[in-house]
């Protein structure tokens, strides 16, 4: 896997991510006392915007197309409450943290501290919205 | 790179244990420092190829006040942040600097999650 590659596959994590917190940030801001959710929920949207375009730009830089965002993603379960959207949040910032990870094994120096700083941003996050601190973030297996 | 690290990581985990009990009251906060410790301590260990783990042991005295303790422990936890990430970008290979990453990753959060415990109003 080249850097652009890891690079693509963050981008595309983030698209998800963005489409996620959308759909949670809908949730929240019916749900009635989810206003320290919904602020969370509006941080952690901002910083994956932010990521998104921090991509976006290094790959447009080196020459590479940015891969688009889907029209729409699947959620892995409803969410209508804020107990399940704080849910997909965990899963939503566990998931990017592992391509992260991925990205981290693929790369060097410049690019390796930026999707190291990714990474430990989304573990952050995923204990922010309830996680315990588990000792291997974004390694799946272990 | 790898011999260092095992020494750091078990050297946290040993804090975490020797402080849980010079401070039973802490024990809930210190068992997991314990825990990931000798988790990423034994992940690296099996990581070692025809090298020897170092025998040295390093080791951190527990504070005799628990505030202090906690305080040490912080300081700590951020030091094997720094030094794990550190690992991370001088590592050669991939996968090796992919747990770095991780194992940075979750004393940050544990860092951070011990910072806001200590703050909150029931301290």
């Amino acid at each position: 896997v080249n850097s652009i590659a890891a690079l693509q596959s963050c981008l595309a994590a983030e698209h998800a991510a963005l489409y996620g917190y959308g759909a949670l940030g809908g949730v929240l801001a019916g749900v009635s006392g989810g206003e320290p959710d919904l602020a969370r929920a509006r941080s952690s949207y901002a910083a994956h915007r932010e990521l998104r375009e921090d991509l976006t730009a290094r790959i447009s830089g080196a020459g590479a197309l940015p891969v688009a965002a889907a029209a729409a993603y699947d959620l892995p379960f409803a969410v209508r409450d804020g107990r399940s959207c704080r849910r997909l949040a965990r899963l939503l910032e566990q998931r990017a943290a592992s391509v992260y990870g991925l990205a981290v094994a693929a790369t060097v120096e410049e690019i390796r501290a930026f999707t190291a700083a990714a990474l430990r941003g989304c573990a952050l996050r995923e204990v922010a919205w309830g996680a315990d601190v588990e000792p291997f973030p974004a390694i799946p297996e272990l | 790179l790898v011999v260092d690290a095992i020494a750091s990581e078990e050297a946290l985990g040993n804090f975490g244990a020797r402080a849980a009990k010079t401070h039973r009251q802490l024990a809930t906060l210190l068992r997991p420092v314990q825990a990931r410790g000798e988790a990423h301590a034994e992940l690296l260990r099996a990581a070692l190829v025809n090298v020897e783990p170092s025998r040295v042991r390093l080791t951190t005295r527990v504070p005799r006040a628990e505030q202090a303790t906690r305080t040490k422990l912080v300081a700590l936890i951020s030091n094997a942040e720094q030094r794990r990430l550190a690992d991370c970008l001088a590592s050669e290979s991939g996968s090796l600097a992919r747990v770095f990453a991780s194992m940075s990753a979750s004393h940050a959060a544990a860092g951070t999650l011990m910072r806001e415990t200590s703050a909150g109003p029931s301290q």
